[in-house]
């Protein structure tokens, strides 16, 4: 027998009770008369707490950092946690202070992540998933980023997608919130002469004949498909298109998915493909992305295997 | 050289968020609700970097 330490102490949930994807997790340790302790930098800052060595209580909670744990990260912080921050303020010198301490509990090594606060981050960066991907001998588009017009190479063709590199989303000058969806361009396209104040992720636009969502956590995945026709480029675009998603089973997808989870250490993933003449291409993942929005079984089988695994001994 | 100018792609791509997010904030899709992971990491980075 393999010598388990059977997890006699409470998984670690980083996220907010209020956010929908951990109230479907709690739901199912519910159901397995299994519960957490959740933490967040609001509920540290509104809440009761006191840490001494390896000891935190937080609320009516204690953890004993130095007893094994599971743990999963959905959110570090709710939406808009002191967003108006300004850099180099006293504001910013209390907003990095609670961050630091939730990051005493996010990047803990005794706990046994799902995914660890550095591949998290790390990951969200879309070169570093092409690369693994393309590594792994997985199609993707061919991609560049560039700081020049005349720089995009020739074989992304005439057709071009750009998405950024950076966040997709601001505030912008008149407190509106602005967003960047994936945009189609043609090579000579008069906003491709705007590379050079901030670099955009350049790719070859691919015809989709459907948009896959893959989710995976740990060894399981599921595949859910969108036809593409009739939808824009970016099918976030179109809110309907959240709810037309149906389960669909790409088996050569799901082993792929795998190994790129694998691959980038991600203990979950959200992933999004294009399958173009039959063939599949990776898009891009996000390592925190939602699933909730994704037709039943799915959403209810991700959550439940979420809690599984949180509820499962540590190795 | 082809000619570049000041603004960003940021300024000419960006429009108001009317509904879903980066395919994240779906269940809400609300511009009140916009996901912190992204809007947040260059500060968490830093964070973490300390």
């Amino acid at each position: 027998m393999a010598p388990h330490t059977r997890s006699l102490t409470k998984p670690l949930i980083i996220g907010d009770v209020a956010d929908e994807h951990v109230a479907a997790v709690v739901e199912q340790l519910d159901k397995r008369a299994a519960s957490a302790t959740i933490v967040d930098t609001a509920k540290l800052e509104t809440g009761s707490y006191r840490i001494v060595g390896s000891w935190a209580e937080v609320d009516d909670d204690i953890i004993d950092f130095r007893q094994p744990r599971k743990g999963w990260i959905r959110r570090l912080a709710p939406p808009h946690w002191r967003r108006r921050t300004q850099g180099a303020t006293e504001e910013a010198a209390v907003r990095s202070a609670w961050s630091s301490l939730l990051v005493g509990f996010a990047g803990e090594a005794s706990v046994q992540w799902l995914t660890t606060i550095e591949r998290l981050f790390f990951l969200e960066n879309k070169l570093l998933q092409l690369r693994i991907a393309e590594r792994l001998g997985i199609r993707t588009p061919r991609s560049a980023v560039v700081p020049d017009q005349e720089l995009i190479p020739e074989e992304l063709g005439d057709e071009l997608v750009v998405k950024p590199l950076g966040v997709g989303h601001f505030t912008g000058s008149d407190d509106v919130e602005m967003v960047v969806y994936a945009k189609r361009l043609q090579r000579g396209a008069p906003e491709l002469t705007h590379l050079a104040p901030a670099p955009f992720l350049i790719q070859e636009r691919l015809n989709a004949e459907c948009h896959l969502r893959v989710v995976t956590v740990n060894q399981r995945v599921w595949t859910c498909e969108l036809e593409a026709g009739g939808l824009p480029l970016d099918w976030r675009k179109d809110e309907n298109a959240h709810q037309s998603f149906v389960p669909s089973d790409h088996p050569r997808v799901k082993s792929c998915a795998l190994a790129i989870a694998e691959a980038a250490k991600l203990g979950y993933s959200s992933q999004d493909w294009i399958v173009q003449g039959g063939e599949p291409y990776f898009v891009d993942l996000n390592p925190a992305g939602q699933w909730l929005f994704l037709p039943e079984p799915v959403a209810s089988e991700v959550s439940a295997e979420i809690a599984v695994w949180l509820t499962s001994r540590v190795e | 050289m082809a000619e570049t100018t000041a603004d960003s792609l940021y300024t000419i791509l960006a429009e108001p968020a009317g509904g879903a997010v980066r395919g994240e904030t779906a269940l809400t899709a609300s511009k009140e609700t916009l996901d912190a992971d992204g809007e947040e990491r260059d500060q968490w980075l830093l964070t973490l970097g300390h």
